[in-house]
Order: structure tokens, then C-alpha cells, then sequence
């Protein structure tokens, strides 16, 4: 076990350098010179050079990758273009805020969507069961800026009950309620929906069926023999979920003003701030690697017939 | 009847008292909110090209001159200047009683390095350009300032008021380095006193403020990003002031509740499309003439707009000092939509009818509000043969295209930096300034040339105005933009905010905050 987590993670370093190439391959290709965007429209040209030369933007693009990957080295992701912060100093910053965000979103994710899917396939056909799913089809096919804005619109803006966007420090755990909910609701949709299946494939397989005829209660068939297995698929699905909570939630960032690491990565795609997307994407591929290695290690602990070499 | 007489007593007591309520005086306190849609880039005036950041920074630094809520320019720093009979050396006569907010006091010194830091290449400042014209600057004695310029250059008071010349402490700057950019220290009527990136900035007054302490204790900017959830937390009572969606504006401008509040001013910018004049077909003036004659500015600015902005016809704005009505009512009238003579000038242009003319393709910059306007100008072309077909890029890769020339028709808004014709006419028209100093439409006119080069030479005012009067006409003529409309900025303020105006040059982000002040919410 410890040696196979060794072993990934040694694996991860050519990962790692593949996305960094990438990175910066895109960034280097693309149209779009990132002085102009510093120095604005109305730029003095002998300024631009200036800025140029500063950002190092003048050198061979191997020049400027091989400092560039030095550095991540010394975790040193450079300062951003645009504001000049240490690039490491604002995603850990916004990685607070972010974290926040998606544990509280998969909480709710995990707890509504898991519950409703296993009680669904226990209750098959049943009026919780259609109702769940009608549910769970609306939670996957509604946009999350669009469930965001609602939520605001009642709970915030009509009802009261809960401050119209910010981030925790500022007005307390109930700020993290409504972007939680919006953020959750599309995995907690798809949690149902998988682990419906999930169990509704378990609960017909021979042993369950044989646990049953041997007079095993209802509740220790279900939760015990049923349950760990059908939960296989739901543990991978929540590996990525977790890994897109942490990255992925732009829109609800940008709806509920909060000052997540999501944001910080798409103000630096729209400024073109190459220090933030660089440092931003190896980070956001650091918590996939991260993120995948555990569920994989989890599988053994669910899963007794899986054994790592 | 002793009711009879209290009842009028009363209701005239009550009446006395609204009345004195209605024209009570400014009162010190409470918090200013305000919000901004991103997290301000820097606060160090050196570095600031946003409007973000103009806003928060214009309130913790001064300059030698500032423009009034009329566009006046009015000491500040300085008490008085004098200009020399060349045009050539400015001498400022500085106030002995301002103090950055480290508690050190400012001298004419201060301003010689802060002004030399723009002008050093090290700093790298995008506003370098502004101190172009400056060949040197001394302190005359602690507290006189002499600015020599290279050459006569008229519209330079106008140009110190800008962010870049506000003052700065050395020892602070030189400490924090870039660091300075997010603990600014000024002068200015509010101190730094926090920042949390993308969650909130606040400052607080400063109490020995050389022109009186401001009004309100302190202000909070919000960072909300949505600027749907933005006007919610101005309907909920929770901003002071706001700007107004699109999306709301019909509701919002014909609910009473919010009429009276929202100020409505035009301000010194315009929206235009452009030409690439070194490309064809688009050299062919004939052609530029009918596309302005088939483009209904009209209807853009009533359906499109929703009224948020006039009509444009000349390239100076009408609040701008230099604008002829005689010009404007001229384009009005030969350039506005006409189908039928646009027709007629695309006949004489070459192609009858759109006949033998290529497709051509309109630019503009990723934008839901661009797109609409551009797809307004494309059904306006078809009209008369036109063929168009529209393209968008983001605003880094749209600005790199549009200063190697790459652009055939684009759309670009141009907002002043400074309140002289020389900010419009030279920037965008002289041939001195293809591509990224600002002529995107590689215009070049000799003639125009001159007579900007000349304007910003002279002094006297009304010759100055004289020349651009003759270059607009001649521009106009070209035709190598096609004004759209001028912006109107339209902000909207709670019933408890009073003293609140529109900067004429960038509308909200330029109020100066210390002369707004709160009654109770």
C-alpha cells in the first residue's frame, strides 16, 4: 500500500511537467501580447518594450519556460502581471475560500444525493422514487448561475434570510449556505442518480438474494451487505466531484462574490495574466493527481477484494 | 375653536420643520458603500489604467490640479501656477499645509520624484506617455515647483490632473517597493486601511485633511462581480450607490421609487466604428460615406441602448470644450441615415447596388452588449447590398490585432483623459500615432497633421479652436470613424446620499467621495 502510494505519486511528476508544457504552450501560441493588456489602450510603445523586459516576455519562449519551471521548483509561481501579489500568495488565499465552499457543497451533495438515490432503489417505483428522480433530472439540467440567482432572489433578496453574495469572514457561516446549495445541487443530482443504479444493480445479485433467504434482517442487508458495494462507483464519482468543487465553481464564485480560486483563474484567462493561469492550472492539476491517488487508495478500504501491490 | 386654532398652528409647525429637514445642512458620519465589479489591479498612480482602481486611488491621493464636477481645472496642491510667455516653463506655488498620511509634510520635492518615477523607463508606468512633453522638474525652493517642457504644449495643466501625477512619499514607495501598490499612502481625504482581495477594500477619512475633513467616516467598496446581484444589494438597501444594469433599466427608470435618484450625464467619450484605412476596399471614401449613411445610429441608441447615450455625429463630444455646433449640425445632416443616399454613394463608390463588393467583416471585442450593437450595423448594411459578416475576439488578442493593423472595420469607444479637443483629435488622428498610440485607422491627412501638431503648440485658446474646428471638418470629411453614440453615464444613489455628482471625463469612477455626505439610512 505505502509503496504504491509512492509509486503514484513518482508517477505524477511527468504529469506534472505535462501540464506545465501545455500551459504555457497555449499560452505562448495564442494571439495577444500580455504588455499591451498591462499598459492598456492608450500604451506609450517604448513602454510596452520596457514592460516587456521586465516580465522577461522578451526571451525565447525555452528561456522563459525553463525559468518558469524553475521556479515552480522553489514553489515560486512568480507575481502576478496585472496586481503584482505573489501568484502562491493568492491562490492560497482564495484556496480558503474555495475549500470552504466545496466541503459545505459536498456535504450536501453526499448527504441529499446518497440518501435519495439508495432510498429510491430500495422504494423502486415508489412516489419518493419518481419524485426524487424528476428532481434529480431538473438538479443536473439547470444551469448553476440560473439556480444561483433564484436562490438569492427568495432567501436573500425577498426573504432575508441570507446575505445577497459574500464570503464567510464576513457575515459568518451563513453566507455559505445558498452558493453551497448552488453549487452542490447538480452533483447532489447526479449522486442520486448513480447511486440508484448502483444499489439497484447490488440489491439483485446473488448474495444479497441469499442474505435474504437466510433470514437476515432487512436493515443489515441493505446497510451492511448492499450499501458498501454499491458505493464503489459513487466513491470514484465523488473523487472528481471533489476535485471540481475545488476548481470548478466559477459561476457560482462569480455570482455569490466570493473570492474563490475558480475566480482567480478566469480574471487571469480574461487579463491574460500569465503567472496566475500557469500557477492556477499546475495548482488545479496538483489537487486532480491529489485528489484521484485518494479515491484510489479509498477503493480498498470500501472494497476488501481490492488489494494494491 | 381653540382647535381650530391649533390644527393650523401644527400643520404649519410640521410644514417649518419638513421644510428645514428638506435643506438640512452636509452632516459628518457614517459608512459610504459603494462596489466595484472587480478587485482593483493597483492603487500605486503610477500603475493605474483601470477605472477600478482610478476610483479607490482618486480618493487617497492629490495632485497639483484636479477638474471640478464641471470640468474647471482648480488647484489642489497647488495654490497658484504661472505659465512662462513660451509656453514653455510652468512654475507651481505649492500649499504648505499638506501632509501624506504617514504625517510627513509635502514639499515641492515630493513632487519632483514622483514625477521623475513616471518618466524613468525602471518603472515601466503604461502612463509613461503623459510625461512625455516634460523635459525636467525641479524644486525652485521647498515649496515651488517649475516644470519645463520640450516644446509648447498647450493642453498640459489639463493632462497633471491625471492619476499619474498625484503625489507620492518616496521613503514609502522606496520601502514597500511593488508592495506599494497595495498600501498606498497619499494625501488624499481617505487613508488605506483595508484590503481583502476580491471581498472588500476600505478606507477611512482622513481627519486632517488639508481642504477639511470629508464628510463620510470612512468607505467600503464590495467586490460583486454580477452585476444582476449587484443592483439586488442596492435594491436591499445594502449600497449607496450603483450603477444600473441593462436588464433593469426599463423597470428601474419608470419606478418612482427610483426616478428622482438616478443622475444622468453625459460624458467625454464616444463609440465608433473604425476603418482600416490601409486595407481595401475600405480606402475608398465613397464607401465609408454610404456605410455611415445606411448605419441607423438612431434606432441603435433607442432600441439597442434603451436611451443610455446620444446620438453622435462629430468626434468631439458636445460638453467638450472646442465642439462646434456648426460641425455637428452639418454631420447631422450629411451623415445621418439616409438609405437612399447611401445607395446613391455606394453607386458612386463603384459598387451599384453592393454589386462587385466583398464580404467584409466587422470587428469588435468579446461582448454580449457589442454583438448586439454590430449585428444592429450588419441588418443596416444588407439594407443597401452590403454584404457583412461579424467576428469577435477577447480584448488582449482584439487590442494586439488592432495595432498591427490586422482590424478591417472594428468597433472602439475612446473616454478623455484630459478635458482638450488635443485628447480626441491628435490621439486618434495624427499620423504620428498608427496603431497602439491610439490611430487605429492609420489615418493620414497632412493637413490635419498640421493643424494638430499646430493646436497643442499654441496657447491662445481661441486660435487653438480654431484649428481643430478646421481639423474635425476635414476628418469628418475623410470619414476614417463613424461616431455612434456619446456615453451618458447613469448611476443611481440611495434617497439618504446627497451631494453626488458625475465626473464629465469617466463619470462615477471619477466623484471625489469627500463632498458626499449621508443622512440617516
Amino acid at each position: 500500500m505505502y509503496r504504491y502510494f509512492i509509486r503514484r505519486l513518482i508517477q505524477s511528476i511527468p504529469v506534472f511537467i505535462g501540464v506545465s508544457l501545455i500551459t504555457f504552450a497555449l499560452f505562448y501560441i495564442a494571439p495577444g501580447d500580455p504588455a499591451r493588456l498591462i499598459a492598456g489602450q492608450r500604451a506609450d510603445p517604448e513602454v510596452l518594450v520596457q514592460i516587456r523586459k521586465s516580465w522577461g516576455l522578451d526571451q525565447p519562449w525555452y528561456i522563459q519556460y525553463i525559468r518558469f519551471l524553475g521556479r515552480i521548483v522553489r514553489l515560486d509561481f512568480g507575481r502576478s502581471f496585472k496586481t503584482n501579489i505573489p501568484v502562491l500568495e493568492s491562490i492560497l488565499e482564495r484556496l480558503k475560500a474555495t475549500a470552504i465552499l466545496a466541503l459545505f457543497s459536498f456535504i450536501i451533495a453526499v448527504g441529499i444525493g446518497v440518501s435519495a438515490g439508495v432510498i429510491s432503489a430500495v422504494k423502486q417505483y415508489s412516489i419518493f422514487d419518481y419524485s426524487a428522480m424528476v428532481i434529480a433530472l431538473l438538479g443536473v439540467s439547470a444551469p448553476v448561475y440560473w439556480i444561483g440567482i433564484i436562490l438569492l432572489l427568495i432567501f436573500g433578496f425577498k426573504l432575508g434570510w441570507f446575505p445577497l453574495g459574500g464570503y464567510v469572514s464576513e457575515y459568518g457561516l451563513k453566507a455559505v449556505i445558498l452558493p453551497a446549495i448552488a453549487l452542490g445541487t447538480r452533483p447532489a443530482a447526479y449522486f442520486a442518480r448513480l447511486s440508484r443504479s448502483s444499489m439497484l444493480e447490488v440489491i439483485r445479485q446473488e448474495y444479497i438474494i441469499t442474505a435474504r433467504a437466510k433470514g437476515v434482517p432487512e436493515k443489515i442487508v441493505i446497510f451492511k451487505h448492499a450499501l458498501r458495494n454499491a458505493l464503489i462507483p459513487v466513491v470514484t464519482y465523488a473523487g472528481m466531484v471533489i476535485g471540481d468543487l475545488l476548481t470548478g465553481a466559477v459561476l457560482t464564485e462569480t455570482i455569490f462574490a466570493w473570492p474563490g480560486l475558480g475566480r482567480l483563474t478566469v480574471q487571469g484567462i480574461l487579463d491574460r495574466d500569465l503567472p496566475v493561469i500557469q500557477g492556477t492550472v499546475i495548482f488545479i492539476a496538483f489537487i486532480y493527481i491529489i485528489a484521484n491517488l485518494l479515491v484510489d487508495i479509498s477503493y480498498a478500504f470500501i472494497d476488501p477484494r481490492i488489494r494494491y501491490e | 375653536m381653540k382647535r381650530f386654532v391649533i390644527v393650523p398652528l401644527l400643520v404649519l409647525l410640521i410644514t417649518l420643520l419638513s421644510g428645514i429637514s428638506l435643506a438640512q445642512a452636509p452632516q459628518y458620519g457614517g459608512v459610504l458603500r459603494r462596489s466595484l465589479i472587480n478587485d482593483p489591479p493597483t492603487l500605486d498612480p503610477a500603475m493605474i489604467t483601470d477605472t477600478a482602481s482610478d476610483e479607490v486611488a482618486r480618493q487617497i491621493f492629490d495632485g497639483l490640479v484636479e477638474y471640478d464636477s464641471e470640468g474647471r481645472i482648480v488647484p489642489v496642491i497647488a495654490k497658484s501656477w504661472s505659465i512662462s510667455k513660451d509656453g514653455l516653463t510652468y512654475t507651481f506655488y505649492l500649499r504648505d499645509d499638506v501632509y501624506f498620511h504617514n504625517g510627513r509634510k509635502v514639499t515641492a520635492e515630493d513632487f519632483v520624484y514622483s514625477i521623475k518615477r513616471i518618466m524613468d523607463p525602471k518603472t515601466a508606468s503604461p502612463r509613461a506617455n503623459f510625461a512625455e512633453p516634460i523635459k525636467d522638474v525641479k524644486a525652485k525652493s521647498k515649496y515651488i515647483l517649475e516644470i519645463t517642457l520640450k516644446e509648447p504644449f498647450a493642453p498640459f495643466l489639463s493632462t497633471l490632473t491625471y492619476s499619474c501625477f498625484w503625489v507620492v512619499p518616496k521613503e514609502v514607495v522606496e520601502k514597500l517597493g511593488k508592495d506599494f501598490a497595495t498600501n498606498p499612502v497619499g494625501t488624499g481625504a481617505y487613508m488605506f486601511e483595508e484590503w481583502k482581495h476580491d471581498v472588500k477594500i476600505r478606507l477611512k477619512a482622513n481627519l486632517k485633511y488639508f481642504r477639511g475633513r470629508p464628510y463620510t467616516d470612512a468607505i467600503e467598496w464590495s467586490i460583486i462581480p454580477d452585476e444582476q446581484v449587484d443592483f439586488l444589494n442596492f435594491e436591499k438597501g445594502l449600497l449607496d450607490i450603483t450603477g444600473i444594469p441593462d436588464t433593469e433599466w426599463d423597470r428601474v427608470i419608470n419606478d418612482p421609487k427610483y426616478k428622482p435618484y438616478i443622475i444622468s450625464k453625459p460624458i467625454l467619450g464616444i463609440y465608433y466604428l473604425g476603418f482600416n484605412l490601409k486595407k481595401k476596399p475600405l480606402d475608398n471614401k465613397y464607401l465609408r460615406w454610404a456605410i455611415a449613411r445606411a448605419i441607423n445610429k438612431e434606432e441603435i441608441v433607442r432600441v439597442i441602448r434603451r436611451n443610455r447615450a446620444e446620438v453622435a455625429y462629430t468626434i468631439l463630444p458636445p460638453n467638450m470644450p472646442g465642439f462646434s455646433r456648426g460641425i455637428y449640425n452639418w454631420a447631422k445632416e450629411n451623415l445621418s441615415y439616409n438609405v437612399e443616399e447611401a445607395k446613391k454613394l455606394l453607386e458612386k463608390a463603384g459598387y451599384p447596388g453592393g454589386r462587385g463588393l466583398p464580404e467584409l467583416t466587422i470587428f469588435y471585442n468579446t461582448s454580449r452588449a457589442h454583438q448586439r450593437i454590430m449585428e444592429a450595423i450588419q441588418a443596416n448594411l444588407a439594407e443597401i447590398g452590403i454584404k457583412a459578416k461579424l467576428q469577435n475576439y477577447d480584448w488582449a488578442v482584439y487590442l494586439d490585432l488592432l495595432d498591427k493593423g490586422e482590424l478591417s472595420i472594428f468597433r472602439l469607444g475612446w473616454v478623455a483623459d484630459y478635458i482638450d479637443p488635443d485628447n480626441f483629435l491628435w490621439v486618434l488622428f495624427n499620423s504620428q500615432n498608427f496603431g497602439e498610440a491610439g490611430n487605429h485607422t492609420f489615418y493620414k491627412n497632412p493637413k490635419v497633421d498640421e493643424l494638430t501638431d499646430k493646436a497643442r503648440k499654441i496657447t491662445n485658446w481661441n486660435v487653438r479652436v480654431k484649428y481643430y474646428n478646421e481639423a474635425e471638418r476635414l476628418i469628418l470629411e475623410d470619414l476614417p470613424i463613424i461616431p455612434i453614440f456619446y456615453y451618458v453615464s447613469q448611476p443611481i444613489h440611495q434617497p439618504w446620499v446627497h451631494g453626488l455628482y458625475v465626473d464629465p471625463l469617466t463619470g462615477l469612477s471619477g466623484v471625489r467621495y469627500r463632498v458626499v455626505w449621508l443622512s440617516k439610512r
